[in-house]
């Protein structure tokens, strides 16, 4: 099939704003949308500059938004965007060049809620054990894999970037509800704040963006109840 | 950076302490559910029960007057307060989002607040005087 790529392009060094650039490629049905910018980078323009590494959606570096949604240019089916396919970089992201956005910020969100196990007791028997149903209780948050579909498709993080953000809540969630860890209390603390859960409005943007179809308004529903209530065993 | 916690984890954490925005969303929530419940009957009590041809000054008066005016002067001021305070926080919290210029901020706030409370004073009085004494406290106000 042939497909009209509209993508958005930007140079620092020469573009005083961002512009269109217009490519005809013939892809398969079968392909994905990064195989149709590699078709434009590696025989039209060598110029483009897009980020992605395992092409495979598990490394979460080529999230951008096509025809209008996020999603990772490694998941998305040329079948399913039709003839005319727009790509954007991600929204509300320091632009770098094309689309490569400067994560830094997002990461620093990350950071802010511990994103590791804290325990300073020593496990009794050389390792931590866990029933299969206290993993279960974290296990949808588990799959994130940092690639800011999530928080950039966020009315809220578009309006106000201190927004901490759906994917650093996720990733709070993630050892908050792990029995193993001992720092709940910390992490909550971090979200416990106008710029953090309380920003967010429950318009479940986050839920369509994520490719790894993690229930992003659900977790965040589970921190503010947590705030609320405590938490339970 | 703290790096760690020497409390373990006991099942039930202390942290159970929303603040100020935590409570807020509280309060978001049940009147959210509260209205879902009064605006829905009011929308079929007046829209279709009622009539919307006959929600007239005279109708409103006879029932706030008839034998069940205390429950509907009631009713309807839960819908005032409930409705108001409910909405004003909701334009806060669109303010807050998008203006972030603390000035403007705060003057924007403040005049949501100031219609707010002008508003829920003017519907108290009508509630409180009936709708032929608001109309009675204007011609005494205007002298």
């Amino acid at each position: 099939m042939r497909v009209k790529m509209r993508i958005r392009r930007f140079n620092p060094e020469a573009d005083s704003k961002p512009w269109w650039g217009e490519y005809w490629v013939d892809v398969e049905e079968s392909d994905r949308v990064l195989d149709a910018l590699h078709q434009v980078k590696w025989y039209q323009d060598g110029t483009l500059t897009l980020r992605r590494s395992c092409a495979h959606g598990i490394c979460g570096s080529d999230a951008m938004v096509i025809n209008g949604r996020n999603a990772l240019a490694c998941k998305v089916l040329m079948q399913d965007v039709g003839d005319e396919c727009q790509v954007e970089p991600l929204r509300s992201m320091p632009l770098i060049k094309d689309l490569v956005v400067d994560m830094e910020p997002f990461f620093a969100k990350y950071r802010a809620v511990l994103p590791y196990l804290i325990n300073d007791n020593l496990p009794a028997e050389g390792e931590r054990y866990q029933s299969q149903e206290s993993r279960a209780r974290y296990d949808d948050t588990t799959k994130c894999i940092l690639c800011a579909a999530c928080t950039t498709s966020c009315p809220s993080f578009w309006a106000n970037e201190d927004y901490i953000g759906p994917a650093a809540i996720v990733q709070a969630h993630r050892f908050i509800f792990d029995d193993r860890d001992a720092a709940a209390d910390l992490r909550l603390r971090v979200l416990n704040d106008v710029d953090g859960v309380w920003r967010c409005r429950t318009v479940f943007n986050c839920v369509q963006a994520c490719p790894r179809e993690i229930d992003v308004t659900r977790a965040i529903g589970e921190v503010k109840l947590a705030l609320m209530n405590g938490l339970e065993d | 950076m703290a790096t760690s916690s020497s409390r373990p984890y006991q099942g039930k954490l202390r942290y159970g302490a929303p603040n100020h925005e935590g409570r807020i969303w509280l309060f978001m929530r049940l009147t959210g559910l509260v209205m879902f419940i009064t605006v829905v009957f009011h929308l079929l009590y007046m829209h279709m029960a009622v009539g919307v041809e006959n929600i007239t000054f005279d109708n409103i008066d006879a029932r706030w007057s008839g034998p069940a005016g205390v429950f509907w002067r009631l009713f309807d001021a839960s819908l005032l307060f409930i409705g108001m305070a409910h909405g004003m926080n909701g334009v806060r919290f669109s303010i807050n989002d998008y203006v972030h210029n603390k000035i403007l901020n705060f003057l924007l706030t403040a005049a949501v607040y100031g219609l707010g409370l002008f508003l829920i004073l003017l519907g108290t009085v009508a509630i409180v005087l009936g709708v032929g004494g608001l109309g009675n406290l204007f011609q005494r106000l205007m002298g």
